[in-house]
């Protein structure tokens, strides 16, 4: 029932931006991680998140951006997360202490 | 002699063809002759006076059994051995031949006669006694007595033709009565149901009787030949003309011989008188035998008649009793099958929203047995949309249901794909047009949104859904389309109405509104009345206070499928969830909390806040709790003081957090909540949580 969509949105100088939308719960967080991790290209040195259309976030949805940020750690690829200021998410981020392993913007520009 | 000529080439052109049925034919004409004749000399032994007056001429009666029974074609022998019977006797061969012919011809224009009307041979109808009495004897032997009187005359040149004729007449007649009848009564054993030994004892000792009582009384003095009647009253009763002929037979021959010889009754007599006494015994024996013997045969006949008829109408009483029993053992089956399958299609549970009610009936129509196409679904889609949809597949029966479990199931595979209300129907109208029903299929589908509490709908030629909110209760007549699959192309528009908290969406098939006596607009406008009164009562109380007021006299005249949904008003009062602890639950409880909060007026950051901290307490629950089996999930929030107090309570039992590797959720819970309390007893873990919120709208 929970309803998420994952859109490779731009790839700009080695930039890939990828859009989340909708929500990430325990029902659906591997199949977003999978899905990211498909729509990842290999040739991009960073891969940008943008969390702004994402309206529900857990922690299996937290608990899979540190492991999508691992996996392109090994392969010399970085995870960059775009968060706005005002976002539910912002407090549950913090609290994780995600923004020490994964830089969050908090726009796209 | 043209006649004779043409005899032996019918025979050759026959011989060739049957020359086996010719042998057997011929045989048996030259048998019929020597019977004929030795008949001929046993009625000339019988004679009155010397070779002349002779009461009783078998051979008449021998010819005419003989072309009964083998044919008309029997002639030539009858009529050889009557000339070689009337050579001797004659004045010459002319009369002979002429007094031969006369004996041929009479028996052969009975044999027609008797044929011509119809007569059985086996005498078992009055008719047949009466033909052989009459037209057998009396009136044929007619012209074998003139023929031969006038030839005997003629040819002696003396005597009275009257007496002579009268004499002829009554032999050859007598001939015919007594002895016909007893030749016609042999074939009967091979043909009829044989006797057993004791029917064949019977006949025995009637005919031992019958001669003993005759020889008896025409020895004696006293006039006592009458006692012979009761015998073959007996032999007629009990035996028919089998039993009958052969002891009529026998009485008339020793009678006859008694006459002849002078005794007992006939002793001292005159010829006339020993004649008329011997013809009126003869013709009494005769006809009693044979009138009552037909009479018997014909009864019992009517009797098995009437009891084939009788065992007949048993039969097919029978054969229809059981023939009715298994079509209706079939139409019963057939309406099982029916009930059956509507019963588990309609929803046996409606699924439990959380922050919706929804509740459906389903009416059988009172006086028809027959299972309506009626029928209601509850869709949980994705995002938290729910699909509603009501149908009427016209007609009833096995094929309606059919055709309506089909129909649902594609709904629900359309609004899974896409659950818009115009994809739905678009998707419905080209299946209903490739696979075509039979009958014709009117359908209302509704797609809820609680997040943004509005319905979109279609409507497919069905009752207008009722939205009932107090003073603005109305009908919802936008979204129009005709009923499935009737156009071959059609837009489906859809049209999009809020459903504000409070407020209900009624769905219902044709059976609430129509009546035999008022028209459907009058249906609709007591509907709306009745639920304007009734909208702010429980949804359940409110479907059935419909179903109490609506049909005429309690009487429902077709079946009444009802469905009616209503978003719950969540603000000013605490929101209580009770749901089965499953992860499909996460997505509705997070939402139910969202939408109370937001009508609740907090803020939207408080608000993801504490809807991440419930989603991580719930989702705990779902996975720690109840390991692999199942259980509740209860969640309350309230506001108190500035202050959201959210409690998320379970039965089951919590391993310690150090055990499920890292409590990355707790933390979230613990960071997010002004303030957490966790309570793990034997009944449950009951996880308290504050939250401050500054109100925002």
């Amino acid at each position: 029932m929970t309803e998420y969509e994952v859109v490779n949105v731009r790839t700009t100088d080695d930039v890939q931006v990828v859009r989340l939308c909708g929500e990430v719960d325990l029902t659906n967080a591997i199949e977003v991680r999978d899905a990211i991790n498909d729509i990842a290209s290999p040739d991009a040195t960073t891969i940008t998140i943008d969390l702004t259309p994402t309206t529900y976030l857990d922690s299996s949805g937290i608990a899979i951006l540190f492991h999508l940020a691992e996996r392109l750690n090994d392969r010399r690829q970085q995870l960059r997360l775009v968060v706005p200021p005002n976002s539910p998410l912002q407090t549950a981020l913090n609290l994780t202490n995600l923004p020490r392993t994964i830089p969050v913007l908090p726009t796209l520009d | 002699m043209a006649g004779r000529a043409g005899v032996p080439s019918i025979w050759t052109a026959t011989r060739l063809r049957l020359p086996a049925d010719l042998g057997r034919r011929a045989a048996a004409g030259v048998l019929v002759g020597v019977a004929y004749y030795l008949g001929a000399r046993l009625g000339l032994s019988l004679s009155l006076v010397e070779q002349n007056v002779t009461p009783l001429w078998p051979p008449s009666g021998i010819a005419l059994a003989a072309f009964l029974v083998l044919g008309r074609s029997m002639w030539p022998g009858v009529a050889l051995a009557a000339l070689a019977v009337n050579l001797p006797i004659s004045a010459g061969f002319v009369p002979a031949l002429l007094t031969a012919f006369g004996n041929t011809i009479a028996p052969l224009v009975a044999a027609t006669v008797l044929e011509r009307t119809g007569f059985r041979r086996q005498l078992d109808r009055l008719r047949d006694a009466l033909g052989i009495v009459f037209l057998g004897a009396l009136a044929s032997m007619t012209i074998s007595a003139t023929i031969g009187s006038v030839t005997f005359i003629a040819s002696q040149g003396t005597g009275q033709l009257a007496s002579a004729w009268a004499v002829w007449w009554t032999g050859d007649a007598m001939g015919v009565l007594a002895v016909a009848p007893f030749l016609l009564c042999i074939p009967l054993f091979r043909e009829l149901e044989p006797w057993p030994a004791a029917r064949w004892l019977e006949a025995a000792i009637v005919l031992a009787l019958t001669t003993v009582v005759t020889m008896w009384t025409t020895h004696t003095d006293p006039q006592l030949m009458f006692l012979v009647l009761p015998l073959l009253g007996w032999a007629s009763w009990r035996l028919q003309l089998r039993g009958a002929a052969p002891a009529a037979l026998t009485a008339s021959l020793i009678a006859t011989w008694s006459a002849t010889h002078g005794l007992g009754p006939f002793a001292g007599r005159s010829l006339l008188a020993q004649m008329l006494t011997l013809q009126a015994f003869n013709a009494t024996v005769a006809l009693t035998s044979f009138f009552l013997a037909a009479l018997v045969s014909e009864r019992m006949r009517f009797i098995d008649a009437l009891m084939a008829a009788a065992a007949e109408l048993e039969e097919r009483v029978r054969s229809r009793t059981a023939q009715l029993g298994l079509e209706e053992a079939r139409a019963h089956r057939e309406h099982q099958i029916a009930e059956t399958l509507q019963t588990n299609l309609l929803p046996d549970r409606l699924p439990d929203i959380p922050g919706v009610a929804v509740a459906a009936r389903y009416v059988p129509a009172t006086a028809d047995l027959h299972v309506g196409g009626d029928w209601y679904d509850v869709i949980q889609l994705r995002g938290g949309l729910i699909g509603l949809v009501i149908g009427d597949v016209a007609g009833h029966g096995l094929q309606a249901a059919a055709a309506m479990a089909q129909l649902r199931m594609a709904v629900r595979a359309y609004a899974v794909l896409d659950p818009s209300p115009a994809a739905v129907l678009q998707g419905l109208h080209e299946l209903v047009r490739e696979l075509p029903m039979a009958e014709m299929v009117t359908l209302l589908y509704v797609l809820y949104d609680p997040a943004a509490g509005t319905v979109r709908l279609t409507n497919a030629g069905h009752p207008p859904a009722l939205l009932v909110d107090g003073v603005d209760t109305r009908y919802l007549d936008g979204g129009l389309a005709p009923p499935l699959g009737v156009l071959a192309h059609w837009d489906h528009a859809e049209a999009t109405q809020q459903l504000r908290p409070g407020a209900t969406l009624l769905l219902y098939t044709d059976g609430l509104i129509e009546k035999r006596t008022e028209s459907i607009q009058d249906g609709l406008d007591q509907l709306l009345a009745e639920a304007s009164a009734v909208a702010g009562s429980d949804l359940g109380a409110l479907c059935d206070r419909l179903l109490k007021t609506l049909p005429e006299d309690g009487q429902v005249a077709d079946d009444i499928a009802l469905i009616a949904l209503r978003p719950l008003v969540l603000a000013g009062t605490p929101l209580s969830l009770d749901v089965p602890a499953d992860a499909r639950v996460l997505f509705q409880v997070r939402h139910a909390l969202g939408r109370w909060l937001r009508e609740s007026g907090v803020g939207d950051r408080d608000a993801g806040e504490i809807t991440i901290a419930c989603g991580e307490a719930c989702s705990n629950v779902v996975r720690h709790a109840y390991a692999a089996s199942s259980g509740d999930l209860h969640v309350e929030a309230r506001l108190v003081d500035g202050a959201v107090e959210l409690t998320v309570r379970d039965h089951g039992h919590w391993r310690r957090p150090a055990d499920r590797g890292g409590g990355l959720g707790l933390t979230l819970i613990r960071g997010l909540m002004t303030s957490v309390d966790v309570a793990t007893g034997p009944d449950g873990t009951t996880i308290r949580m504050r939250h401050t919120v500054g109100r925002t709208r």
